[in-house]
């Protein structure tokens, strides 16, 4: 039985070390004589030494000793008192009555060493069963109880126990019927396991008094010494809880109904913090997990009656976690702790335990006790979601208590840091002190734990106290839980069937969907949180009627009016963008992506209820602000494309129209800073209305014709205007089909206009020769003139590398107008001049070296051998000049 | 020596030997119990320990008387006789000893002795009322006296033999437990309890010792058995007491609430003796358990109570 702990504390037993040898010396000097006594069978003598031996143990030099110390004499008499009980023994054997040595051991003066020796021949005394064993363990524990020295004493039933411990009668206990013919055999009479256990109990019970009262009495000043010399003597007390296990076996009843409550009971009544601690723990680690399971409601009652101040968490840490390794552990085990109900039990009896506790018990321990809890619950039981949410109100519950207004931290907490809750019971705000670090960390873990568990998002919005928790965490953890959790969606199945859940999700992840709080100034105002505006000054361009889906808090001037306040709320504004690091803009993106992603969450087996599910979900993301809104809203729009396309192909068709209609507003609420892409987005929507067919010619006009309007209101950059202008060509180009001529007429006219207003000639000439490209056979005067003008654009461009690109697509689109029988541009030889400028330029010295002069010469050379393959088509071309 | 003084004509000229019937199979008795308590432990040079032969009340005493003479001696003599004496004497105020049984058997009318003469006695039934007791300052013996009588001015030739009675009592009728309650006020509080008030000489005391309030800092406690001698009367009465045995029975200092087991083996004092109470009027011996709690400061508190102790068995080797 080794002791633990730390080494003799030098100043405040200064001879210890002296006395130490003293009685060890003695011992050995004793034991010498002991031996010479019993190797001459004078056994009186012998009995007599031995009891010298023994009062070493009480002796002035040992009252000296730490427990250290005087465990290591407590050792050496130990070993010379086993010679006595060997020689005992081996008398006992040859049919020697005991019983003459066990009142003659009684007739010693001193009381410690009268004890031992009878514990020694006790331990004979039951071995050779010259008498019911259970009757001389009754004796020896109640005699025992001569020592009320605590550390004398507890050593002395240490001394009993140990002799004990192989002895003890272990015979089950029979039936009242039975008794007389178990008498028979002897075994029973002798007494059963029942007998032991009520000797070991009574051991332990007194042990444990006498250790508790180790440091009665002592000055505060001594009090930590007394407190680590306890410690060290432990496992003395704790042995008796592994024997008691041992005794009980698998016998659940028996441990039920007499050892635990035993047990549980001394461990309150003896009211000391160090041994409540230690004795729950053992508890908890030493006996068969389903032993555990079947009484966690008497172990969780008991908790709950504890001293305050006693370390709950490792107690409580302890039980929970080894019941989660239990279920763990395999799938019969599993269903054991379910058919136990064990969680049932941590719910009714854990806030008993922590109300006892009050403020004794910090909020970090009791995270970490929930952080256990929590991982028990969906280890034990992952389909109860009502268990997990059980667990975060506990959180809840806690941090309102220990961050609440009448916590008294309240003063040291600055302002900035205070967080806000509504409070739905309570119907009003109250406002509490952040989290520590480690308590963030903490209560951050339990809720990242059941993310990792659930891996779905639908389950998680089926939690009540998810996002109470989350509010008091910082924006920043709040944020980063925010976009765990939609990463937790593996696959993105489908969850989010109403608008109530919709209304849900966004609450959960409303610290990516809205800004950081900027102060306590914002916090008068809706839901404590500051926007940035929109700008709708930017949106005038849309309908009007559009300002009525920004939310009004977003609204930083309304039309004809200056807003109160604008000045400052436009300076945060600043500050706030300032504020960004690269990380943060990488963060703030890839977060965005993740809300942008919800649109895939949301059920649309249902084409109507998708529509209005699509609707709100646009309403939650405005919130989102300017910057935010880019990111966020394109896949929305892009979702709602593709349903419209499966109203047609199921032929829902005056669904069609509405949810292109919501499309296209999706797309004007884009701000005006994001032009191009609101400009792709108005021709995506486009696109889709033409594919549609025919009928939905006005529609696609209007997007057409509002792309045109970003195009020139919006755009100006020489880049994006180019790339803008492809764009928009192109998809009128494709969607051509679908519009009346005159609709046509007025578009493309209006982007030949801006063809040729383009700012370098380069992109004249390559807009014009796309643009020649949309004309048919009815508008060949406008498709001649754009491929005029565009070679006119070319060749007045100064660079000749360049320009002979430009020849070449010039040609290019000259031969495909040509082919599609627009308009002949062989006619005065205008494809045949092109070409034979090209061919000047590459016969130049210059165009022969460079690679770029090698790329056009053979695009010539493909472009020559094209014509010369379909030389019916091109009959006015001169070949000759090629 | 007794050749040289025989040479002068002052050693006896005659050994003389009593050997008792049934020697061979009678119990004995050690007596050596003569003052030595639990103080008393190294032997006094004075301490005789021999073994007595054990007589009952009234049983016979029975023996012959061996003379032996010298060879080619003679012993000219006014006769022999032997004699059964009880007497109690006071150690050290001799004069207030008191023989309380005499008789006498003649063995021999006066003549002379030449040769070894033996000679049979027998004191039929002869009555002995009370215990050997050998105390402090008294004792109580039995012993037979033979007295080879001689001419005037010559010494008689003597010899005492002691015997050991010894009687055993039957099991008390009433023999209430002793319970008690005392304490200091608001310091010490305690109960306790003894199975019995009579206890013969091998028995066990039996008791507990249970705490209602303890606020002293108390360090042990023991029982005791303390003997008290009182010898003579009147105004010369002798008072002795002695701790003739202590017994710890708890170490350290116990909380409220503690019951603390006695279980006292009276075997193992060897210095007990009944209780006897004025006995020819001349003495009386009485026992106390005296409950003694030891303080940290090592101030005692007791509290003691008569018990009365009784013979069961003969005490024999």
């Amino acid at each position: 039985m080794p002791l633990s702990g730390g080494g003799v504390t030098a100043s405040v037993r200064p001879d210890e070390g002296r006395h130490h040898r003293e009685s060890t010396a003695s011992v050995r000097l004793k034991a010498q004589r002991l031996r010479r006594a019993l190797d001459t069978d004078r056994l009186e003598d012998a009995v007599k030494i031995a009891a010298d031996v023994a009062a070493e143990l009480r002796s002035s030099a040992a009252a000296e000793l730490s427990p250290k110390a005087y465990y290591d004499v407590y050792l050496s008499v130990c070993a010379e008192l086993r010679l006595l009980e060997m020689y005992v023994m081996e008398s006992a054997r040859r049919g020697a009555p005991v019983r003459e040595l066990y009142e003659r051991v009684q007739e010693t003066p001193l009381v410690l060493p009268r004890l031992y020796l009878l514990v020694t021949a006790g331990s004979v005394y039951v071995k050779s069963m010259q008498a019911p064993p259970k009757d001389v363990l009754r004796d020896l524990v109640e005699m025992c109880a001569g020592v009320q020295h605590p550390q004398r004493g507890l050593f002395l039933r240490a001394y009993l126990s140990q002799m004990m411990k192989d002895k003890l009668p272990h015979a089950a206990a029979v039936e009242n019927g039975e008794e007389d013919a178990a008498k028979e055999t002897g075994a029973v009479a002798g007494g059963t396991v029942q007998d032991s256990i009520d000797f070991v109990l009574r051991n332990f019970t007194e042990m444990n008094r006498l250790w508790v009262r180790m440091q009665h009495d002592c000055s505060p000043r001594e009090m930590e010494l007394r407190e680590k010399e306890r410690l060290e003597l432990r496992l003395l007390v704790g042995s008796n809880i592994a024997t008691l296990s041992r005794l009980v076996g698998s016998d659940l009843a028996l441990y039920r109904g007499k050892v635990l409550h035993a047990i549980l009971d001394q461990i309150v009544s003896c009211n000391d913090a160090i041994a409540q601690e230690y004795l729950a723990d053992c508890v908890a680690q030493v006996f068969p997990d389903e032993f555990q399971l079947a009484t966690l409601d008497a172990f969780m009652q008991m908790c709950g009656k504890l001293k305050k101040g006693v370390k709950m968490r490792t107690i409580l840490v302890s039980i929970i976690d080894r019941l989660r390794r239990f279920s763990a552990s395999s799938a019969d085990a599993a269903n054991t702790a379910r058919d136990a109900h064990a969680f049932d039990v941590f719910r009714s009896e854990m806030p008993g335990v922590m109300r006892r506790q009050g403020t004794s018990l910090p909020l970090t321990d009791r995270l970490r006790i929930y952080s256990s809890l929590m991982s028990f619950a969906l280890e034990s039981e992952p389909e109860r979601f009502e268990h997990v949410d059980n667990v975060l109100g506990f959180c809840v519950a806690d941090m309102d208590k220990f961050l609440g207004g009448e916590h008294p931290k309240k003063d040291g907490i600055s302002p900035r840091t205070a967080v806000r809750l509504s409070s739905a019971s309570e119907g009003k705000d109250r406002s509490y002190s952040a989290l520590s670090a480690e308590d963030e960390r903490l209560a951050v873990n339990v809720l990242t734990m059941l993310l990792e568990a659930f891996g779905s998002v639908g389950s998680v919005l089926q939690l009540e106290n998810y996002v109470v928790l989350q509010r008091f965490l910082s924006y920043d953890k709040q944020r980063a839980l925010a976009a765990q959790l939609l990463m937790s969606a593996k696959g993105y199945t489908p969850c989010i069937e109403d608008e109530g859940t919709l209304e849900k999700l966004f609450k959960y992840v409303a610290p990516l969907v809205q800004d950081r709080r900027v102060d306590e100034r914002g916090m008068s105002e809706k839901e404590g949180v500051e926007f940035e505006r929109f700008d709708v000054t930017s949106l005038t361009h849309h309908h009007e009627y559009l300002l009525a889906l920004i939310p009004q808090s977003h609204m930083s001037a309304v039309p004809g009016g200056k807003p109160e306040g604008g000045g400052t709320a436009a300076a945060d504004d600043v500050q706030v963008s300032e504020r960004y690091t690269i990380e943060e803009m990488a963060t703030f993106q890839e977060d965005q992506e993740l809300v942008a992603k919800i649109v895939y969450l949301c059920d649309d087996t249902d084409v109507e209820r998708a529509l209005s599910l699509y609707a709100s979900l646009r309403q939650e993301l405005l919130h989102g602000g300017p910057r935010r809104v880019p990111i966020t809203l394109p896949s929305l729009i892009l979702a709602s494309l593709r349903l419209a396309l499966r109203c047609q192909a199921e032929e829902k068709v005056e669904v069609v129209e509405d949810v292109l209609g919501f499309a296209g507003e999706c797309v004007s609420l884009i701000p005006d800073s994001h032009a191009l892409l609101a400009l792709r987005l108005q021709l995506h929507v486009a696109a889709t209305g033409a594919s549609l067919g025919k009928h939905a010619w006005r529609f696609v006009y209007d997007n057409l014709s509002e792309a045109f309007v970003l195009f020139e209101q919006h755009i100006t950059a020489a880049r994006e205007q180019h790339t803008a202008l492809e764009l928009m060509i192109v998809s009128l180009g494709q969607t051509q089909r679908s519009l009346d001529g005159e609709a046509f007429a007025a578009l493309s006219r209006r982007a030949v206009k801006h063809a040729t207003q383009a700012l370098t000639r380069s992109d004249q000439c390559v807009l014009l020769c796309l643009c020649a490209q949309l004309f048919d056979v009815e508008h060949a005067g406008l498709a001649r003139e754009c491929v005029d003008r565009a070679r006119r654009a070319a060749v007045a461009c100064m660079n000749a590398a360049e320009r002979v690109l430009l020849l070449l697509d010039v040609s290019r689109t000259a031969v495909a107008v040509h082919e599609a029988g627009v308009c002949d541009v062989t006619e005065e030889n205008r494809l045949a001049d092109t070409l034979g400028k090209i061919r000047d330029i590459l016969a130049g010295r210059a165009a022969k070296s460079s690679p770029l002069g090698k790329l056009a010469a053979a695009r010539y050379q493909r472009l020559v051998r094209h014509l010369k393959s379909c030389s019916k088509v091109f009959e006015g071309l001169d070949y000759s000049r090629l | 020596m007794d050749a040289a003084l025989g040479l002068l004509g002052l050693g006896f000229p005659c050994e003389i030997s009593v050997d008792l019937d049934d020697a061979s199979t009678r119990r004995y008795v050690n007596q050596n119990q003569s003052s030595s308590g639990v103080h008393g432990g190294a032997k006094q040079p004075n301490d005789k320990v021999e073994a007595l032969p054990l007589y009952t009340e009234d049983e016979t005493v029975a023996g012959r008387v061996t003379i032996s003479i010298k060879d080619g001696k003679e012993l000219q003599h006014r006769g022999v006789k032997v004699e059964f004496i009880g007497s109690i004497e006071m150690l050290y105020d001799r004069e207030n000893s008191q023989e309380f049984t005499s008789l006498v058997r003649h063995l021999d009318d006066p003549g002379t002795l030449t040769k070894q003469s033996q000679y049979a006695f027998q004191f039929t039934n002869v009555e002995k009322t009370f215990d050997t007791y050998s105390g402090i300052n008294v004792r109580l013996r039995y012993f037979l006296r033979v007295t080879v009588l001689r001419a005037q001015y010559t010494p008689d030739v003597v010899k005492e033999v002691d015997i050991c009675v010894q009687h055993c009592d039957q099991d008390p009728n009433a023999n209430s437990p002793i319970r008690m309650e005392v304490g200091i006020e608001d310091a010490l509080h305690i109960e306790f309890e003894y199975n019995k008030s009579k206890f013969h000489l091998r028995d066990v005391v039996i008791g507990k010792v249970y705490f209602l309030l303890v606020r002293i800092n108390l360090k042990r406690m023991e029982v005791e058995i303390r003997k008290r001698e009182s010898a003579g009367s009147g105004a010369n009465v002798y008072n002795e007491t002695d701790t003739v045995m202590k017994f710890e029975v708890m170490d350290g200092a116990p909380v409220r609430g503690e019951s603390i087991p006695v279980r006292m083996f009276l075997s193992a004092c060897k210095a007990l003796t009944p209780t006897y109470r004025s006995v020819n009027q001349k003495f009386s011996v009485k026992y106390y358990l005296n409950l003694v709690l030891v303080d940290e400061d090592d101030r005692r508190y007791f509290k003691q109570h008569e018990i009365s102790i009784w013979r069961a068995d003969f005490e024999t080797l």
